[in-house]
């Protein structure tokens, strides 16, 4: 699923992100990877999702937080 | 200065030796621990060839004459904008200065990253860990000196805040040998092509992840006090008010907060400063000089003097709302709005505020992080349609427009939202092609409570290079404003005791006339009451009163003489279609420049070339747009 229509307050595991290289890294360097372990904490006006990585709180645009597919941590 | 990619090569650098560069994330407390280091003894700058402002002070603990300059917060050298690229270049710079790189505890992986890329340049390396206090509250308490074990160079526990850690990290500094971090290999190339840049990266979080794995394992995602306050802040329900809300509100402090103070400060010059000043010149000086030194440069001061509280408030209340977190939020809420002209969410609150007055709305673009979002920004400002130009709708429109008013200054302020938006889609597409927007991953800060000390410096800072550098500018050019008005074109008149229209203001305004005939604005009481507005549209009602030789009206909507004054000129001059011709008029005064301040503290904050450029071309747009909006109202 991505990360757009996945339930809140969930731990999820990142498994791919369909983003451009530069935005990857930009992510990357932010804490967000393929692998990481997030949480949707809040969903915003306009399609914005706020995701827990560690203590941090990623804002992330509505088309960019479809472009990231998540499942369940292993 | 280099395009967007890390740099290794030397550049000049922004400081004298003994110097410290202070380098983190944003949020991370660099500018709070700045204030702190520094007190007062700072000052505004913008680094070389940029329109980047930074901050640079006076770290007495550090050494005698240290200097530290305030880097804009930045996650990486790998630079995506003009005010990260004046980080990696400072970093990459030949000197001598250490890097205090700041720490964040509980964003530990974040910030080495960033900590790597500067010891891999080379520069000696000194690390300071703030919100520790926080990670404790996490149950991931970090340990400075393990950390300092792992990295080989000194780390140091600090509260920005309090301050407390500081004379930890100066000795720190002053006592660093300029060992390398550990595990860190120096001198790393400069990667051009975006794998290789990918793969240096790669290392480099590598690096971090060997450091973090000695340290505590990273927090879990927990529910926090902030998570609960964005609950409703976030909220599209909730949220969306408090953030319309807190527009309005800012709104409000540029108009009717700052009145009252504004009105003061202007009733102190003009009352007791000017009747001392006239005492004082009366009994030796020619009434000229008097005129001059009271009606030009004291006139002049008294104008900067009664921004100062509007720009001190309005800085005041943009660091309460960065301090608390919630100028992060304002971004993420309206990026969806402000994409679409490419410019980041945080710009909305400049293009908001310029609807108050323009002045502190280019004050709030420092909020926009990218330098050329905040240029594009900057030039979009004046055409947001000020409080004072409203004084000018009603006039007309209660001249021309009696019973619908209302509808025509409504449709001043549409046509202003066009402009705003239509000039940036414009600029996106010619001059600011470069302006991406790329996907928006924005780190939000946890709120907190601001502290008065360091807004109050930061507050002071600005407002003390707002006075000096704009304020010159305006002296100087009201007092200009005031010779032109005062020195007689012709014989008949003495310095200083001429009627406008003799004047060699009032004979340029003359001369100028013809070329507004194609809006049908062809005399001089028109064009002299333009000029005058490029100085403050404030003043364009009473010039107008002043050449017609009347009473400046106490109410615009009720003219009485200056409206049948008025109505007569504008049926002369459009050749029977005063009305097209108002209009005209009006949209002429939202188009070209707002005032003279606004066009001082752009040169302050863009220089000379964007500010002569905004100006050329508001010029021609709102001679444009009047020409066209006379020659179709003819045709009704």
């Amino acid at each position: 699923m991505q990360l757009d229509t996945c339930p809140v307050d969930e731990d999820l595991r990142v498994l791919a992100m369909s983003v451009p290289a530069t935005a990857r890294l930009r992510m990357r360097e932010v804490g967000l990877r393929v692998g990481s372990t997030v949480r949707v904490t809040h969903r915003a006006p306009f399609g914005g999702r706020v995701v827990a990585v560690g203590a941090s709180r990623i804002a992330l645009d509505g088309g960019t937080a479809a472009r990231i597919e998540v499942g369940t941590p292993q | 200065m280099s395009t967007c990619h890390e740099t290794s090569e030397r550049t000049p650098s922004l400081v004298p030796t003994e110097s410290v560069l202070l380098v983190g994330n944003p949020n991370v407390g660099k500018s709070t621990l700045f204030n702190s280091m520094t007190g007062a003894r700072q000052r505004v700058m913008n680094a070389p060839g940029t329109t980047v402002e930074l901050q640079v002070g006076t770290w007495r603990s550090a050494g005698a004459g240290a200097q530290v300059v305030d880097l804009p917060g930045t996650y990486s050298l790998i630079a995506r904008s003009p005010d990260e690229q004046v980080v990696a270049d400072a970093v990459a710079a030949e000197d001598t200065a250490v890097a205090v790189v700041l720490l964040d505890a509980t964003a530990l992986s974040r910030s080495l990253y960033l900590l790597a890329q500067v010891a891999r340049s080379g520069r000696s390396v000194v690390a300071g860990v703030t919100m520790l206090d926080v990670a404790q509250a996490h149950g991931t308490p970090l340990d400075a000196d393990l950390l300092a074990s792992a990295l080989g160079v000194p780390v140091v526990g600090l509260d920005p805040r309090t301050g407390d850690g500081l004379s930890r990290l100066a000795d720190a500094v002053r006592s660093h040998d300029g060992r390398p971090v550990r595990g860190i290999v120096l001198g790393g190339t400069a990667p051009e092509d975006l794998e290789s840049r990918l793969s240096a990266a790669e290392e480099l979080f590598t690096w971090v992840e060997h450091v973090t794995g000695s340290l505590a394992a990273p927090p879990p995602a927990r529910r926090t006090r902030t998570d609960v306050v964005d609950r409703a802040l976030l909220n599209p329900w909730l949220g969306l008010p408090v953030f319309l809300a807190t527009l309005w509100g800012m709104f409000q402090l540029a108009t009717s907060a700052a009145a009252p103070v504004m009105g003061l400060v202007d009733q102190w010059i003009t009352g007791p400063v000017a009747t001392a000043a006239h005492l004082v010149l009366h009994s030796w000086a020619r009434s000229w000089v008097e005129g001059l030194v009271v009606e030009g440069i004291l006139a002049g001061v008294g104008t900067v003097l009664t921004f100062i509280p509007l720009m001190a408030i309005m800085y005041a209340a943009l660091a309460l709302l960065e301090d608390s977190g919630y100028m992060a939020r304002v971004a993420f809420l309206a990026d969806r709005a402000m994409r679409s002209i490419g410019l980041d969410g945080r710009a909305m609150l400049p293009l908001i505020i310029g609807f108050g007055c323009n002045l502190p709305a280019l004050a709030a673009t420092k909020t926009v992080p990218d330098a050329r979002q905040r240029l594009l920004t900057g030039l979009l400002i004046p055409w947001t349609s000020c409080a004072a130009r409203l004084t000018v709708y009603i006039l007309l429109a209660g001249i021309f427009f009696p019973e619908h008013a209302g509808t025509a200054i409504f449709a001043m302020y549409v046509l202003s939202v066009v402009l705003v938006v239509g000039g940036g889609l414009l600029l996106r597409k010619t001059l600011f092609r470069d302006v991406r927007r790329e996907p928006l991953v924005l780190v939000l800060p946890a709120y907190q409570r601001p502290r008065l000390k360091p807004i109050a410096a930061s507050v002071w800072t600005r407002v003390v290079a707002f006075a000096s550098k704009a304020g010159r500018i305006i002296v100087a050019t009201l007092a200009v404003v005031w010779l032109l008005m005062s020195v007689p074109a012709g014989p008949g008149h003495t310095v200083g005791d001429v009627p406008v229209e003799d004047s060699l203001y009032g004979r340029a305004a003359a001369g100028i006339a013809p070329v507004f005939a194609p809006a049908g604005l062809d005399d001089w009481h028109l064009t002299a009451a333009l000029a005058t507005g490029f100085v403050a549209k404030e003043v364009v009602v009473g010039a107008m009163a002043q050449s017609y030789a009347v009473a400046e009206p106490e109410d615009p909507g009720q003219p009485a003489d200056l409206g049948e004054r008025m109505r007569a000129t504008f049926e002369e001059t459009s050749g029977g279609h005063a009305s097209a011709a108002a209009m005209a008029f009006m949209v002429f005064v939202l188009g070209y420049t707002p005032c003279l301040a606004t066009v001082a503290e752009l040169r302050r904050r863009f220089g000379v070339r964007w500010t002569a450029g905004g100006v050329g071309v508001q010029l021609l747009i709102a001679w444009l747009l009047a020409v066209a909006v006379f020659q179709v109202g003819r045709l009704l």
